[in-house]
């Protein structure tokens, strides 16, 4: 259920940059999560109930998956092992701990609505509705 | 959420402290322990009276990005930047009395509370030593590490499945750490939701009973990809289970090939030797890498 937690820090920051930006209501947000993170399904399986009374309540999750890549020290690059927890170059099968992608989990943007949407205001003195 | 300073603990209690909904609620931050927004920021410099807590600097580096004309803000920040900041103080905290942090991990019943009693009869006498606990419930895995002597405080999750670093920041307050010493944090039991979570630990170690399967670590993955060393335990009941070691620690290495593995007993104290040389080889690699030494 850790899921939850990570939906509910997401939500947090999101609603955070909104309010930052006089909004008070986020349309769409963009992640970026590694494959490692484990996070794909679970993350869209908690957002709508973790984000339900918040500025992010009805805001369109976007997941960018960024798959597997490890460094290989024998052959000297970075490469795609088949399988998601297979830490071996799959040209010569050395064991590698050197992952290069895999393991991101970010929030990469948000899509202001409400007044910001109009206005474009940079800040605001009336913090809004985000309570996660 | 605290009344005081707006943190958001849920259904978290630690030891003489209820976390949720309480006026009467303490926070204990012996460190500027300031929240990620300014709101609460402000709030805790009201709480406090101290003016040294910085208002609107914030540890996770945040700045308030451009907005383009589609109406979109580019953030690029990790979704944890929240709990990564809390962890980057309490590792601070850590550094600063050249304590080595130890986050022992493992599912419920791998024997972490028997094996943490046993280790700290070893080490009291020499080390200066002190446990967190978490669990979702009872303060019953604290009382067993003060019987032992050393400083103890629980936390209860309540319905929480990890620690956070939030969490740990309030504890620590409630817990004396001797300068050069170790903390042991006791995770909830669960191979799942700890390992995404960083305390500011030093090392986290895996707990693997071999009453519970060689093929955890590949099930489990994360868990053994985040940890530095893995215990096997309960090595004593190795005659009576189907459990092969070498395939336990190969498919460890298949998903960490940097991991260490020690094989132990608590109850017969076979292996405890190699823990206890790991833990003050750690305190040694930990105080070198320090800025002044």
């Amino acid at each position: 259920m850790h899921e939850l937690s990570i939906a509910q820090s997401l939500i947090q920051l999101a609603c955070k940059y909104a309010e930052q930006h006089g909004a008070s209501k986020v349309r769409r947000i963009q992640v970026r999560l590694g494959v490692l993170s484990g996070l794909l399904r679970p993350l869209y399986f908690c957002f709508e109930s973790a984000s339900k009374g918040t500025g992010c309540e009805g805001a369109v999750l976007e997941i960018e998956e960024v798959p597997l890549t490890v460094y290989c020290p024998r052959c000297d690059e970075n490469t795609s092992p088949g399988s998601r927890y297979s830490f071996a170059c799959p040209t010569c099968g050395t064991p590698t701990p050197r992952v290069v992608t895999g393991r991101e989990m970010q929030l990469v943007a948000i899509t202001l609505g409400g007044t910001a949407a109009v206005s474009l205001s940079r800040s605001s003195s009336q913090p809004t509705g985000c309570h996660a | 959420m605290c009344s005081v300073c707006g943190c958001n603990e849920g259904e978290t209690r630690i030891e003489g402290h209820i976390g949720s909904q309480r006026d009467s609620h303490h926070h204990f931050h012996r460190y500027p322990h300031d929240h990620l927004d300014t709101r609460h920021t402000d709030k805790h410099t009201r709480h406090t009276g101290k003016s040294s807590l910085q208002s609107g600097i914030e540890p996770a580096g945040v700045e308030a990005p451009g907005l383009n004309q589609n109406g979109i803000v580019l953030i690029e920040q990790h979704i944890l930047s929240r709990n990564e900041g809390y962890a980057a103080q309490n590792r601070q905290l850590f550094a600063d009395q050249r304590v080595l942090t130890l986050n022992l991990v493992s599912s419920p019943g791998s024997g972490k509370t028997t094996l943490l009693t046993t280790t700290i009869e070893g080490l009291i006498n020499t080390v200066p030593v002190a446990v967190i606990e978490g669990d979702q419930e009872t303060a019953n895995d604290a009382d067993r590490i003060r019987a032992t002597g050393a400083a103890a405080i629980q936390i209860n999750t309540g319905r929480g499945c990890h620690l956070d670093a939030h969490m740990i920041g309030h504890a620590l307050a409630g817990l004396r750490l001797e300068k050069g010493g170790v903390l042991f944090i006791e995770n909830v039991g669960n191979l799942v939701c700890p390992a995404s979570f960083s305390l500011g630990e030093n090392h986290k170690v895996v707990i693997l009973s071999v009453t519970e399967g060689e093929d955890k670590p590949v099930k489990y993955p994360d868990m053994f990809a985040v940890s530095d060393l893995m215990i096997l335990s309960k090595i004593d009941l190795l005659p009576y289970v189907d459990f092969e070691v070498e395939r336990c620690v190969e498919y460890a290495r298949r998903v960490n090939p940097d991991i260490a593995v020690i094989q132990l007993s608590a109850v017969t104290g076979e292996g405890l030797d190699d823990w206890t040389r790991w833990i003050h080889a750690r305190r040694v690699t930990t105080n070198e890498k320090l800025p002044g030494r």
